[in-house]
């Protein structure tokens, strides 16, 4: 039997394999260049890109929790105008499918940068990511309400051909937004962002974090971002990219029987930058013993039996 | 990048300080003062790596010297001969050999000193010294650090004690003041001086603005906690730059080694 196909497709694009590293832990693209050949990986996400250049939050940005991570990065970057001039150019150089992430404090603020990018060229693919502060509304996250996001994904794709991807927060009901974003005219949905969580240092009676809470993100997360991942597999058309604590190559084959046909890693490339590698071993090994010529046999492959509905589980 | 070493000596070097020396050919060969190895400090299930500064290499064993604060750095005292360890490195911006100096003030804060001991063997190697100092911040007499640490680096530490109860009692940018007076008042020119520090935030603060009027050349190495450390996170991007189109450098990739005279001190946020 010849070498079983990694090759996924994911709405228009044809990844090269469902890898791909996830927004705000690869930097764009280069970063980990001595680490990880993007020649082997299925495409990359950038760092959330902001309308205005942003500082950033105060330090310790990042702490340690139980099998987990928790950050309040604060999207430290030079803002959307320097990064289509300097960065982009260089992004699109990737020998993978590099997609843009854009981060927004107002729905007209995620139409601008949806207007620039189109204006820049090249962009083919951009994460909406939902999980930010709408500053006008008091602060309430966009990503948890179906309406807004309907709103500003309906927005945005008039402004852009690009491949639009809804990036949800699990700080809600992600089947009600994914229903949303798939209304509001997104291609594609990534699922999850960080959990809203906090540590203290009990001896010093201060939070880890300076900003006192933050993302939890890591192997923590997994069975949480597995089972919106699964629920919103099968409550929406959209392809899938399922996120969250994905740490070896059996997270990712748990995530493409789930239903997702594509995954992101993040905070796992922090403790072994060469995780992406071995997944694309252990996921072509796991192929060959059971049998499959190719990747895509897995997605939605999960033999369901007498499993439970939706409706009975969620009580 | 990615590199094993095997442990060749794990021991106390003084209370709560520990030294740990390892076998690893490549790291030793791609150090230079300043960098630091990223490492895993626990079974491969440990989800943010430690960073260290290389404090100095002997040949192909390489030198940390660390404080002991919590779970990673006891499991690093817990090693043993023969254990395997997993870093990324040697990693970041490092020192800039100052050349022609006539003098050289290696600055100190206490373990944070560990990078200052290789950048001078790597100074004298090169016959760039001139003069050579080191003054050494530290709480008390009693905390200076077992023989080890300093063993074959000709090096003569001024002491610095807050307590008062060796050497000149203050800290080490005071007993840095001091020293730059007397050498003003002798008509030492500023501009042949070459100061390198190491330690604690707030002692690096005080001496960059202790350098900054006397428009003396000051490196810093400096600490941030740390997720890549390899500049794709931006956990550790919290140096300002005062040149406004950079925003923060990363300490792990900028750094951890600053030219003092380029950050925004007002606005650091360690
Ligand atoms: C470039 C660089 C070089 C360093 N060199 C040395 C050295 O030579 N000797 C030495 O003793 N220490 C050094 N440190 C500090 C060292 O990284 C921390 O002491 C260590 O991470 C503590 O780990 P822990 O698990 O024992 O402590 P814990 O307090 O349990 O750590 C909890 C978390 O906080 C982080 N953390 C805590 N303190 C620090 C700190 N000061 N800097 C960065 N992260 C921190 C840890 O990495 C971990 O993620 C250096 C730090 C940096 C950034
Ligand atoms: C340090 C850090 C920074 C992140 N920054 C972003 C970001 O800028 N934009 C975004 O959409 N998600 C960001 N995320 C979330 C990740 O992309 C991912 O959704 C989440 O961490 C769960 O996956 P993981 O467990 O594999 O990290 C960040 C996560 C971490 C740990
Ligand atoms: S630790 Fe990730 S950017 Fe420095």
């Amino acid at each position: 039997m010849s070498a079983p196909s990694l090759r996924v497709d994911f709405g228009k694009f044809q990844l090269r394999n469902p890898l791909l590293a996830a927004s705000g832990a690869f930097g764009y693209g280069a970063e980990y260049r001595e680490f990880i050949d993007n020649a082997t990986i299925g495409g990359f996400v950038t760092k959330s890109v902001t309308p205005q250049p942003r500082r950033g939050n105060p330090h310790p940005r990042v702490a340690e929790t139980p099998a987990g991570m928790l950050n309040s990065i604060g999207l430290e970057n030079l803002g959307i105008d320097h990064f289509l001039a300097h960065e982009w150019p260089e992004v699109l150089k990737e020998p993978c499918v590099p997609i843009l992430s854009v981060a927004a404090y107002s729905p007209d603020e995620y139409v601008e940068m949806c207007a620039k990018a189109q204006a820049a060229g090249g962009v083919q693919a951009i994460e909406v990511n939902l999980s930010c502060p709408n500053v006008k509304e008091g602060g309430r996250t966009f990503g948890a309400d179906p309406g807004a996001v309907e709103a500003i994904l309906r927005r945005c794709r008039q402004e852009t051909d690009a491949f639009l991807i809804a990036k949800l927060t699990p700080n809600a009901d992600p089947v009600a937004i994914a229903q949303g974003a798939e209304a509001g005219g997104a291609d594609g949905l990534s699922l999850i962002n960080t959990l809203l969580g906090m540590g203290i240092d009990v001896e010093r009676r201060r939070p880890l974090l300076a900003m006192g809470m933050g993302g939890l993100s890591g192997p923590a997360v997994k069975p949480v971002a597995l089972a919106m991942v699964y629920r919103v597999c099968r409550s929406t058309s959209l392809p899938v990219i399922g996120i969250g604590g994905i740490a070896t190559w059996q997270d990712v084959v748990e995530f493409l029987l789930a239903g997702a046909r594509a995954v992101q890693v993040g905070t796992a490339l922090f403790s072994n930058p060469l995780a992406l590698a071995e997944m694309i071993d252990g996921i072509t090994d796991y192929c060959v013993r059971h049998g499959h010529d190719s990747v895509e046999e897995l997605i939605g492959a999960l033999s369901e039996g007498d499993l439970i509905t939706e409706g009975k589980y969620e009580k | 990048m990615m590199e094993t070493g095997r442990v060749v000596l794990s021991e106390d070097a003084a209370p709560g300080v520990g030294l740990l020396v390892f076998h690893s050919p490549e790291v030793a060969r791609d150090y230079r003062p300043g960098s630091f190895v990223h490492l895993r400090t626990g079974d491969s299930a440990t989800v943010l790596r430690r960073p260290f500064s290389i404090a100095r290499v002997r040949g192909e064993d390489v030198v940390l010297l660390y404080r002991i604060i919590g779970s990673g750095t006891e499991w690093m005292r817990a090693r043993r001969p023969g254990d395997e360890l997993d870093m990324m490195g040697p990693l970041g911006t490092v020192f800039r050999l100052r050349e022609r100096a006539s003098r050289t003030l290696l600055v100190g804060g206490g373990l944070g000193m560990a990078p200052l001991l290789g950048l001078a063997e790597a100074l004298r190697h090169a016959g760039y010294v001139g003069e050579m100092e080191a003054l050494l911040g530290i709480r008390s007499q009693g905390d200076v650090f077992g023989p080890a640490l300093t063993e074959g680096v000709d090096l003569e530490w001024q002491l610095a004690t807050d307590d008062g109860s060796g050497g000149f009692h203050g800290n080490a940018a005071q007993l840095l003041a001091r020293r730059l007076d007397a050498l003003a008042a002798s008509g030492e020119d500023p501009s042949t001086i070459a100061i390198y520090s190491a330690g604690p935030e707030p002692m690096l603060e005080a001496v960059a603005r202790i350098c900054e009027p006397r428009g003396l050349d000051l490196q810093v190495s400096m600490e941030a906690h740390m997720a890549c450390g390899v500049g794709a996170c931006r956990a550790c991007g919290i140096v300002p730059w005062k040149d406004e189109s950079r925003i923060h450098g990363r300490v792990c990739k900028e750094g951890p080694v600053f030219d003092a005279s380029e950050i925004l001190w007002d606005q650091v946020t360690i």
